[in-house]
């Protein structure tokens, strides 16, 4: 089963880069460039993952992220930010919003394949015990 | 009538004036006229009747021969007062009359010379003469002596009363006693007179002096009244403010202070007229060009309430150096804030486009959509390392103005330097081996040093870096280490072209490179300006010795630990077992990672089983059974996490212990997934044999010892529980203080994980308390909190606790870390 990941990302070249790299990895990419539509698309089709940018223009991704975290439905859906908001500062403050994981911008795909991975399997494997 | 019948009498030399002794004899009052020496000179023939003389026997005399006082009356004071009289007529030069007297008058030879007792009531005046000096007095007396006797004598000339004919004499008697008291009081008076204008000169005198002052001051001194004026100012004022002081005064004071001040010095002057003191108080005073000067006050009321005694300073040039000051303050604060700000938004703003640019060529390099033919390989690469070159930059530059700003916190520890120097040179090692330079390090004695292990591996690697970079294929880089004192100076040498002394200053500033040698692209020029500041940080000095032709040789030093302490606890605990024995799985892709696992676990008595291929690796494990496994991550196409998922899911597989080798830093994933160690590569001998040596102990462990849990916060207890489960620890929770004691009296834990801020009994409170009983004084404590900690909290933690994490920083590696080197003993306390 390919896995359907959801990106949360404004900047148009970035996120046809994401959408390009996750399909030739062999996931079935879903788009949001706002967060109103994002929860829409989130609560509707269930992703295995959230790729989600932080600064979305005007606002806040982790209001998303904490969001998510308060729904039962999709609580243990992994969000991983993937932003340019590098210092370690930031880390904490997405750490705590409730994101799963945090890549930086610029995306190592190594780095970010690996956290997919994990955090995609440990979601199944949270899912099969329950 | 009578007067009609005198005829004039007239003297023989002035025809026309009358004779005044004749008229003077004859005038009907008592009269003596004295010289100033006293001595008689005129008399009245009325005078010479009453005292029954002759004028022959009083001309020329002096008037106390004449008249003696009786001496058969022992309180005589005729004599004493007349003459106290007359003496103030000749110092005074005004006339002084005298109270009713009793001066008795000697009868004549003739009628016996007795004394007869006569009352008189005297006036002495003085007569100046043309020189303004006293020529005559005149001696004036009444005869009182027949009224003042007939009240003696009883007889009664009215008809009076009883009552009042008792009172009269009452009076008449002491008429003449109080005269007496009234002269001995003037005399008292006049002495006392004296004294006062003696004093009353000292006074003017002390208030000049004051006034001089009140004038002099340079402070503004001021009295004000009850009525909100100002009632005296000093000149001060006039220099201070420019209004005159009649300005000053006829306005109430309020008026000169400033709007926004007002409403406080009026509560001020109340205060004080409440008896209170001002002191310090400050407020705005306008001057005449309108400008506003800041006054400093002291002031006290007197006691009455009414006035004010105010004493004020300018402060105006005080407070606005004050003032520039706070505002520069401020202002710097606020461009330092926005310093910060605007770094992170430029670290953002740089690498969102570079987010594009590496990940396109990146995905170009792959050729994911298509081949590319060779120059656009070629481009594609330039575009790739110059978007990593701008991403270097970029992080050297956030770095090094973390460092600036102070901002760059140290995690200094004891730390073994061959050991850094070890890490750094396996890491580099690939890179040498590239350019075919050898690279070695001449050991000397282990010594440790007080740093911070990741910055510490951050110079190491610059410097062998740089060292690699300059130094010619074929070279050699030598490191070494020494002792200085407290100091360990730490030596890397290269065989490269050296630096022309001119140039040895200037390269370690930022963006500066080497004018000669070879070129070094890929640096981002602040490499050695961020490792000087590193090393400077810890407390040491970096430098370069070097001679063109001759090579280089960066030193850096670091403080020495003090005295023998412990390095990093690397546990010796395995060869205090007994020999190792066991069966271990190396699960590893790399055949140059697997052969040197292999060394290092049959060198250290294991029996190894190799497995090169990720996707048989649980089958063999579930075949072999070893006593461990470890067990690399980043492998193709199985990845490490998958394999340990698999492996901890599979029943035949679930109890081998997995140590994870790997060199992804990520320890909290490994426990999450149900790891029992995680070693970080490259692979340390030791911390790699203790690891598998801890999963083996842990194998033949029955039970887990229990871990309590005490955190209000559920998530966080919640996350922690479920974090400590996977690896199999036994755990119990509490959500407060008294649930804490409760659980620890059901039965005793192996360790517990604390936070210290919890509601109605601290964690400090717990863990005094558990240090205090004799049974849980030894009961290891893990403190996890994000309270901010005074250094006297920390000091007490540090000698009460296991280890001291913080919520802030990445706490779970550490936390499991604590767990399996605390409870590692565990099980041999208890058998």
């Amino acid at each position: 089963m390919k896995h359907r990941i959801l990106i949360v990302e404004d900047n148009k070249p970035n996120l046809e880069l994401l959408t390009d790299w996750l399909e030739s990895e062999g996931y079935e990419v879903l788009t949001a460039e706002n967060l109103q539509r994002a929860r829409t698309v989130f609560t509707e089709s269930q992703p295995h993952a959230v790729l989600l940018d932080i600064q979305l223009g005007g606002e806040d991704g982790l209001t998303f992220a904490s969001w998510a975290r308060r729904h039962a439905t999709v609580r243990d859906i992994p969000v991983i930010a993937v932003t340019a908001h590098a210092m370690i500062s930031d880390q904490e403050r997405i750490m705590q919003a409730g994101c799963h994981a945090c890549v930086p911008k610029p995306v190592n795909f190594k780095q970010l394949r690996q956290q997919l991975d994990i955090w995609i399997s440990n979601a199944e494997r949270l899912q099969s015990r329950s | 009538m009578e007067v009609k019948t005198i005829r004039p009498v007239t003297s023989p030399n002035q025809k026309d004036s009358p004779d005044f002794r004749v008229l003077f004899e004859s005038a009907p009052g008592l009269y003596l006229v004295l010289t100033p020496d006293l001595k008689i000179v005129a008399v009245s023939d009325a005078y010479l009747r009453a005292t029954m003389r002759h004028r022959e026997d009083l001309l020329g005399r002096n008037i106390f021969d004449a008249f003696p006082d009786n001496p058969d009356d022992p309180s005589a004071t005729g004599v004493r007062n007349l003459r106290a009289s007359l003496e103030r007529v000749l110092h005074n030069k005004v006339a002084d009359a005298m109270a009713v007297q009793k001066y008795d008058i000697r009868k004549p030879e003739s009628e016996g010379g007795e004394f007869e007792v006569r009352y008189w009531s005297p006036m002495n005046s003085p007569v100046t003469g043309k020189d303004g000096e006293i020529a005559y007095i005149i001696h004036r007396v009444e005869d009182v002596t027949e009224f003042v006797g007939l009240k003696h004598l009883g007889i009664e000339q009215q008809k009076l009363t009883e009552e009042l004919r008792t009172r009269a004499e009452q009076m008449e008697a002491e008429v003449f006693l109080r005269a007496q008291e009234v002269q001995d009081a003037n005399a008292r008076l006049e002495e006392t007179n004296r004294e006062l204008e003696k004093r009353v000169a000292e006074a003017t005198q002390a208030r000049e002096d004051l006034d001089r002052y009140f004038m002099l001051s340079i402070d503004l001194l001021c009295v004000a009244g009850p009525d909100g004026y100002f009632k005296r100012v000093n000149p001060a004022w006039e220099k201070a403010l420019g209004w005159k002081a009649e300005e000053l005064l006829s306005r109430p004071y309020i008026e000169f202070v400033h709007p926004d001040d007002q409403r406080a010095t009026v509560r001020e002057a109340e205060y004080q007229a409440h008896g209170r003191e001002a002191v310090a108080f400050e407020n705005r005073y306008r001057c005449k060009d309108g400008s506003y000067r800041w006054l400093m006050w002291n002031a006290t009321s007197v006691v009455d309430g009414l006035h004010i005694y105010a004493m004020a300073r300018d402060v105006t040039e005080a407070k606005q150096t004050a003032d520039a000051l706070v505002k520069a303050k401020t202002e710097a604060e606020r461009s330092n804030r926005f310093k910060d700000q605007f770094l992170s938004t430029m670290s953002h703003e740089l690498r969102t486009p570079l987010n594009a640019v590496i990940g396109f060529s990146d995905l170009l390099t792959e050729q994911r959509c298509g081949p590319l033919n060779d120059r656009q390989g070629r481009y594609v690469n330039h575009i790739h390392s110059g978007g990593q070159h701008l991403l270097r930059l970029i992080n050297d530059v956030l770095d090094i103005s973390k460092i600036e700003a102070g901002r760059l916190q140290l995690a200094i520890e004891n730390v073994r330097i061959n050991h850094s120097i070890s890490e750094a040179m396996d890491t580099l090692r690939p890179l040498v081996d590239r350019k075919s330079q050898k690279l070695s390090m001449r050991t000397t004695t282990d010594l440790s040093v007080r740093a911070d292990s990741t910055r510490l591996r951050q110079v190491l690697i610059n410097l062998i870096g740089n060292a690699i970079k300059f130094t010619p294929e074929g070279g050699t880089i030598e490191l070494s280490t020494i002792q200085l004192g407290s100091t360990v100076r730490v030596d890397v040498r290269d065989s490269g072209p050296g630096i022309p002394a001119e140039e040895q200053r200037r390269i370690f500033e930022a963006f500066c490179r080497l004018q000669h040698g070879e070129k070094a692209p890929d640096g981002t020029g602040l490499g050695l300006a961020i490792t000087t500041r590193l090393v400077e940080l810890h407390g040491g000095y970096l430098g370069v010795e070097s001679k063109p032709g001759d090579g280089s040789c960066f030193y850096f030093t670091l403080p020495l630990v003090p005295t023998f302490e412990p390095a990093a606890p690397e546990s010796s605990e395995l060869s205090s077992l007994s020999r190792p024995h066991g069966k271990i799985l190396v699960v590893e892709d790399d055949p140059a990672a697997m052969q040197l696992l292999e060394t290092q676990l049959t060198s250290a008595g294991y029996e190894v089983v190799l497995c090169d291929d990720p996707a048989r690796a649980v089958a063999i494990a579930a075949e072999i059974q070893p006593d461990a496994v470890t067990l690399d991550i980043i492998m193709k196409p199985v990845s490490g996490w998958e394999l340990l998922i698999n492996m901890k899911a599979n029943p035949i597989t679930a109890h081998i212990p997995v140590v994870v080798v790997t060199v992804v830093d990520q320890a909290s994933m490994g426990a999450l997934f149900g790891a029992d160690e995680y070693v970080v590569k490259p692979v340390d001998r030791p911390r790699l044999l203790s690891a598998v040596g801890r999963c083996l102990n842990k194998r033949v462990r029955t039970k887990e010892p229990s871990i309590l849990i005490v955190e209000d916060d559920v998530p966080t207890r919640e996350y922690i529980a479920e974090l400590l489960s996977k690896q199999d620890y036994a755990v119990k929770t509490a959500g407060d203080g008294p649930e804490a004691r409760a659980r620890i009296a059901e039965s005793m834990p192996g360790l517990v994980v604390l936070d210290l801020i919890l509601p109605s009994v601290s964690g400090f409170q717990l863990l005094a308390e558990w240090r205090a009983d004799p049974k849980t004084a030894g009961l290891p404590v893990v403190v996890l909190t994000n309270k901010d900690l005074t250094p006297e909290e920390k000091a007490y933690l540090r000698t009460n606790s296991s280890a001291l994490l913080n919520k802030q920083e990445d706490w779970k590696d550490a936390l499991l870390k604590q767990l399996r080197e605390t409870l590692a003993l565990v099980p041999e306390m208890k058998s």
